[in-house]
Order: structure tokens, then C-alpha cells, then sequence
């Protein structure tokens, strides 16, 4: 199935999430349609952010764990920053 | 032309070569509290890489020999004590092809029986239950009473010779360790007391027993139960699978130790990765942790003068405050900051100190191409308040995503980077040119440690 455009998704009911990656210094950030822009250096590219497919732009990959967490599904009722903040969250697996 | 080596560059210290950075017996130095004994023991493998056939990960003979040498013979933990709370509540707890019920027959007695009429066979109960006074079989209506005594047998008249000595349901022998419930099937086993060896000890300041169960996730992956596990067994691959987490968590200067049936490997929170090139600020570290976007305020700010270390176990023990009271000054920082991941052979990884995380990974039926990934949430209640029940199961499917289990929090979008690998590990296991994969002499210590007693119960030595 083709990729629907992004332009025609609808917006994000939150901010985006936006990280710099810590070794490349890539920035990946969360578009609406669940989609992840790379911008790196002055080249960048649009990947799906479930399976991590290349959609347009020079950059034609990136690293796939940032493209998950940046674009994945949220979790319902994640975000009390009150809990995070206490520290019941640090998790790694 | 020798190698680049990447990231974290090492150094070579009395033990052998470790992590370039903050070594963990050197962060425990600057804890703001005493630290437990535990954590200062250090317990290291023989150094050396092992390699590892890569059949024995799809194949179907080495999973038929893993029920014979392994499932029948080891203990395992089937449940938690809490799930079968009052007499007559029982768990089917599955195995490969085996089946067992796990049922409370008294208020202190728990007992564990083969899942299977014997009259035909027919497996007793497919599903867990409550209060139940009798396991009937559906078949032909055999029954017996819910402490395996045979009860009634229909047209007993057509069955001369089947008495309640010869027909009770077969026992399999039940041990219980920080409110989990073991079973083993092999009536020649050791007591589960042997088995577990000194893990009691390093659980002491962390009674399992008094958590109850707060979430329990179980999620159908497309790999082998061993390819599962070993991605929760090291923090290697938190650089390449986990990069958001790297400012602030010590990966590849993880300690890692063995004790005869069990493991552990220690993770230290609020330190940056020896594999960054620049050291981040004290806020970056706090940020990772709480996993800040760009462009968005922080969580919380480091005060001046205090680390992100110092500060983010500073605020977790208060937390803890509202749930074990004063007691909460008792821990140190490490205690409420690193990640103690314990492996006890050959599946179970309870972990300690206030991390709520307890693994189990199982074959999904005799297709060694699946298994069945489960985590618990063990936590602690309130003092004074009656214990809470015990979270029912979630199960997830092959393509479900971990955010549709939004009890696990955040860990869901960590699994998912974990299992975004997996089932493509058991793709390239098969394909690959080499015969074997190589686990690395330390920083895969805790996998090396399982082939070693693997080897040994599938003798394979």
C-alpha cells in the first residue's frame, strides 16, 4: 500500500517529539502520519516511523532506533510529569 | 591492519579489560549513603569470548532435547504466589508441549500437578481459574479433588483396577522464593533452596515478597526464547538499539557477575556512556533520563552544585517516601537509580531495588521460530493498606505494539526498539555464513554464563 502524504495527516494533538541524536548529532523529529524527518548536516529525509522505510529525501537512511522512539505509537497516559519527575520511570530494559 | 575500535576505547585493570569509563565499584564510591555489601561484591567470569552454534537457536531437535534435558528437569518459576491468593485458585502454566496446573489446595498449600486427565489425556484445564473445588475432565467427566486425589471416576464399574493409589494426578514438586512459585517435574531434582545457591542473599534489602504485582504483559515474539532473553542480558547494545538513553546511563561500564545458578549484571543510571566524545552537562544526563524533546522546558533542573546522579535519586527517594515512609532513607542512591538484572537459570530475571522489572522468557509451543516474552511489574504498597491484587495478564500478539500495554510506561517504547530487532535476529541466524555467533569476554558475561550451564544440563560439553 502507498504511503499516504503527510501534508494530508492530521495534526498532533501534542508536541512533537523532537530529539539530537548523541553520536551523530542528527536531529530526528515527529511529523503528523506518523512520520520522522533526519535532518543531518544539509541533507535530510522523511522515514515511516513503525518500520523505519525510507518515504523522500536525500538521506535515504537513518538510524532505526531514533526513528522508533522519536515517530512510534505513544503511550496512553504517559507524560505525568509529576511521576517522571520522580524518578519511577528511569528504565532502560 | 588491526581495528578501529568505536566509542568506549578501554583499559586494562587487574581484572582484565574493562570500560574506559567511570568503572561501577567507582560511582558506588560517591554514593551519598553507605552502600549495601551486595553491591560491593564483584564476582567476574573467566575472561574469554564464547562461541555458540547459531542451530541452537531455530532448531527443532535442539528444541526437542531442551524439553528433555532442560524443562523436565529444572526448576522454573511458574507464577507468583498472589495469583492463586485463595484455595482453589489455580494457573495453567505451559512449557514447550508440557502443561501443569498450579493450583492452592490449602491456604499454605500449594501444589502442582501434570495438566492431564488420565483416563485419555485430555489436558484437565486449558485456562486460570478461581475457586475451584474439583478438576472435572470435560472429556468423559473423570475427576479429581483440587489436592489431585482421585474422586470419581463415571461407570467406575467399567474400570475394576483404577484405585485412588495408582490414579492420583501426578505431583510435580513446588518450591516458593520472594512470593514466586516454582515448579519442577523431575522428582530426582535438588530443593529449589540448592538450586537458587546465594540469590536470597542479594535480595535481602529487596524482599520480592512483599511486592504485588502490578502489571504482566506477556507478548508472542517471532524468535527463539534464548535469541529474547539474551537481548535483556547485557547493556551492550544499548548504543546502537537504545541512543536517546546514552547521555545518561552507564552502558558499556556495566558490571557483570556470575554465581553458580545465577547472574547479575549492574547498570548504572545518571552517568553518560564511555562512548560519547564529549561528556554532557549535568542537566543532559537528568534530561536523558527523563527523555526531554528539544524545544521543550526540562522535567526537573539539576540545582547548582549537586549531580545528576545525586539529584534524580534525590527525587525518586522521595517518591518512595509516599509509599515505604521514613524507611525510604535507608537506601542509597544507587539503590534507587541503577539497574540490577538478575538471570537465574535458564529463564527467569527478577530484578532488584526499586526497579519493578521481572523477566520470563518460554518456547511458544514446539516452534523454536517463537516464544512468549513476559514482564511483570513488582512494586511495592503502601504500609498499613491491605496487599493489592494481583494485575490479571495482558497478552499481546506477534504485531500487537508494547504502547497498546500502556501499564508497562515508557518501557513499552523501550521494548519495542528491543523487539524491532529480534525476530530479524532470528532471520539472520539463518543465514548467516559463519556457523556460530561470538558473545563478547565481559560485556556479554551474564549470555556466556547461560551457555556454560546450558552446555552442561543439554550435554552438550
Amino acid at each position: 500500500m502507498a504511503d499516504a502524504p503527510a501534508e494530508s495527516a492530521p495534526a498532533l494533538n501534542r508536541p512533537p517529539r523532537k530529539k539530537r541524536h548523541p553520536l551523530s548529532g542528527a536531529i530526528y523529529e515527529e511529523l503528523p502520519g506518523n512520520r520522522v524527518r533526519v535532518t543531518k548536516g544539509e541533507s535530510w529525509g522523511i522515514f515511516d516511523g513503525f518500520t523505519t522505510r525510507h518515504i523522500e529525501g536525500p538521506l535515504t537512511y537513518a538510524d532505526p532506533h531514533m526513528i522508533i522512539w522519536v515517530g512510534g505509537k505513544p503511550v496512553e497516559g504517559l507524560g505525568h510529569r509529576a511521576e517522571r519527575a520522580r524518578g519511577i520511570e528511569i528504565v532502560h530494559d | 591492519m588491526a581495528l578501529k575500535t568505536v566509542g568506549d576505547q578501554g583499559r586494562l585493570t587487574e581484572a582484565g579489560y574493562r570500560s574506559a569509563g567511570t568503572l561501577y565499584q567507582e560511582l558506588l564510591d560517591q554514593d551519598s549513603r553507605p552502600v549495601p555489601e551486595v553491591l560491593r561484591l564483584e564476582s567476574p567470569i573467566q575472561p574469554g569470548v564464547t562461541r555458540v552454534p547459531a542451530e541452537q537457536y531455530y532448531s527443532k531437535a535442539i528444541h526437542d532435547r531442551e524439553v528433555e534435558k532442560i524443562w523436565k528437569r529444572v526448576w522454573q518459576m511458574a507464577c507468583r504466589e498472589e495469583d492463586i491468593p485463595e484455595v482453589g485458585d489455580y494457573i495453567v502454566y505451559d512449557i514447550a508441549h508440557l502443561s501443569f496446573l498450579v493450583v492452592r489446595s490449602a491456604p499454605d498449600r500449594i501444589q502442582a500437578f501434570h495438566n492431564a486427565c488420565l483416563h485419555r489425556g485430555r489436558q484437565l484445564r486449558e485456562f486460570d481459574g478461581r475457586g475451584a473445588q474439583e478438576f472435572r475432565c470435560p472429556f468423559h467427566g473423570w475427576c479429581w479433588e483440587i489436592d489431585g486425589s482421585l474422586k470419581e471416576v463415571v461407570c467406575q464399574w467399567d474400570f475394576p483396577e483404577v484405585n485412588e493409589r495408582d490414579y492420583h494426578l501426578p505431583e510435580v514438586k513446588v518450591g516458593t522464593w520472594g512470593g514466586f512459585v516454582f515448579i519442577n517435574p523431575d522428582p530426582d531434582a535438588e530443593p529449589l533452596e540448592q538450586f537458587l545457591g546465594d540469590l536470597p542473599r542479594h535480595f535481602e534489602r529487596w524482599d520480592l515478597a512483599n511486592r504485588f504485582k502490578q502489571a504482566h504483559v506477556a507478548k508472542i515474539l517471532r524468535c527463539n526464547w534464548k535469541v529474547a532473553q539474551e537481548a535483556f542480558m547485557e547493556a551492550y547494545h544499548v548504543v546502537a538499539t537504545h541512543p536517546q538513553l546514552l547521555n545518561g546511563i552507564g552502558d558499556s561500564n556495566s558490571q557483570y557477575d556470575v554465581f553458580g545458578n545465577f547472574s547479575r549484571a549492574i547498570t548504572p543510571n545518571g552517568t553518560p556512556s564511555p562512548h560519547l566524545r564529549e561528556t554532557p552537562s549535568q542537566q543532559d544526563m537528568l534530561d536523558a533520563m527523563f527523555d526531554r524533546n528539544l524545544d521543550t522546558p526540562p522535567l526537573a533542573e539539576v540545582p547548582p552544585g549537586m549531580g545528576a546522579r545525586q539529584f534524580a535519586a534525590m527525587l525518586s527517594r522521595e517518591g518512595m517516601r509516599a509509599v515505604i515512609g521514613d524507611e525510604a532513607d535507608t537506601y542509597c542512591d544507587a539503590e534507587y537509580l541503577d539497574s540490577f538484572y538478575f538471570t537465574v537459570f535458564p529463564n527467569f530475571h527478577p530484578w532488584g531495588a526499586f526497579n519493578r522489572i521481572t523477566y520470563r522468557f518460554r518456547p511458544h509451543g514446539d516452534n523454536p521460530d517463537e516464544c512468549i516474552m513476559e514482564c511483570m511489574f513488582l512494586a511495592p504498597w503502601p504500609k498499613g493498606e491491605p496487599k493489592p491484587p494481583a494485575a490479571p495478564i495482558h497478552w499481546l500478539g506477534p504485531d500487537d505494539d508494547w504502547a497498546d500495554a500502556p501499564e508497562l510506561g515508557m518501557l513499552a517504547r523501550v521494548f519495542n526498539q528491543d523487539t524491532f530487532n529480534i525476530p530479524k535476529v532470528q532471520l539472520g541466524l539463518k543465514t548467516m555464513k559463519r556457523p556460530e555467533v561470538v558473545f563478547a569476554s565481559y560485556n556479554e558475561t551474564k549470555i556466556r554464563h547461560f551457555h556454560q550451564l546450558y552446555d552442561r544440563w543439554m550435554e552438550l560439553e
